[in-house]
């Protein structure tokens, strides 16, 4: 378990824990039966290759969940994540990775709240950037109390 | 037959309709097989449902296809983007009322012409009228 990061340990331009993710198809099922989306693309190759794809391809959706997964490890128990904003730039198959990485682009206080802004994103084999984003977490602040 | 360069009449028609909501019991074992699919073991995820997990939540009007019951031109469609605002965490227990609504329609100038840009948003509200959440999703048409 890693250690609660706080405001105060928060620097611009500090990078966030890689996150790897290689989704199986089998996970891409599990994820289709926990979301409700059973688009076939998803998990059926010859429908996937009907509609002009190379194959099954993962859940934009389920990138943006591993996306999230690494601001929620990094923010730690005590980090509440505020804002989540993602776009979909590219495709993704199963049983390749999915990088992600992220770094602290803004750091303020409002409303009372120590915030803190990252930039995030998905990228796959290539480098390129499938599900790029921003995220805003209020982190606990040493200096309460 | 070209895409239209102005939003069409029938996608004008549904700017700013809001759909019937829908209610949903956040179940904890929902959250965990979520959790399980994502690959997410973090502990927190027993007590409080994961950020993306509202996306699980269905009401009427698709607001990954809010064109899906109009006569429109468009063969293809993207997704955009999502963007989430979260107010209250989400916990096993709670009953949420979720309801898309349209919020915007724009032509844009894209890669390949001029594309129109539809933006759903979705609220999603506890058992004590509180909003726990807002979801923008911008769907693309051409």
């Amino acid at each position: 378990m890693t250690t609660q990061v706080y405001y105060e340990d928060a620097e611009v331009g500090a990078e966030l824990p890689v996150l790897v993710k290689a989704p199986t198809t089998q996970q891409l099922v599990m994820y289709a039966g926990a979301s409700g989306d059973f688009y076939q693309i998803h998990y059926d190759k010859d429908y996937a290759v009907q509609k002009d794809l190379p194959g099954v391809i993962v859940h934009g959706m389920l990138a943006t969940a591993f996306v999230a997964q690494a601001i929620t490890d990094w923010m730690g128990e005590a980090g509440v994540l505020k804002k989540f904003g993602v776009q979909y730039r590219g495709i993704m198959f199963p049983n390749e990775d999915i990088t992600v990485r992220g770094k602290v682009i803004k750091k303020h206080m409002e409303g009372g709240e120590h915030l803190v802004e990252c930039e995030v994103w998905a990228e796959n084999p290539r480098g390129e950037r499938t599900i790029p984003g921003r995220a805003v977490v209020a982190l606990p602040s040493r200096r309460t109390r | 037959m070209s895409e239209p360069r102005e939003v069409p009449r029938a996608v004008r028609n549904i700017m700013g309709k809001k759909y019937s909501p829908a209610t949903h019991d956040i179940e904890k074992g929902a959250i965990r097989r979520f959790a399980e699919a994502i690959g997410d073991p973090n502990p927190r995820w027993q007590k409080e449902a994961l950020p993306t997990f509202l996306c699980s939540l269905p009401a009427e009007g698709d607001p990954l296809d809010p064109l899906l019951k109009l006569d429109h031109p468009y063969k293809r469609r993207l997704h955009g983007s999502s963007e989430w605002e979260y107010s209250l965490p989400v916990r096993p227990g709670d009953v949420l009322t979720v309801q898309n609504s349209v919020a915007d329609a724009a032509m844009k100038p894209g890669r390949l012409g001029a594309m129109l840009f539809v933006t759903t948003e979705t609220t999603f509200v506890n058992q004590t009228g509180q909003l726990v959440a807002k979801q923008r999703q911008t769907i693309i048409y051409y």
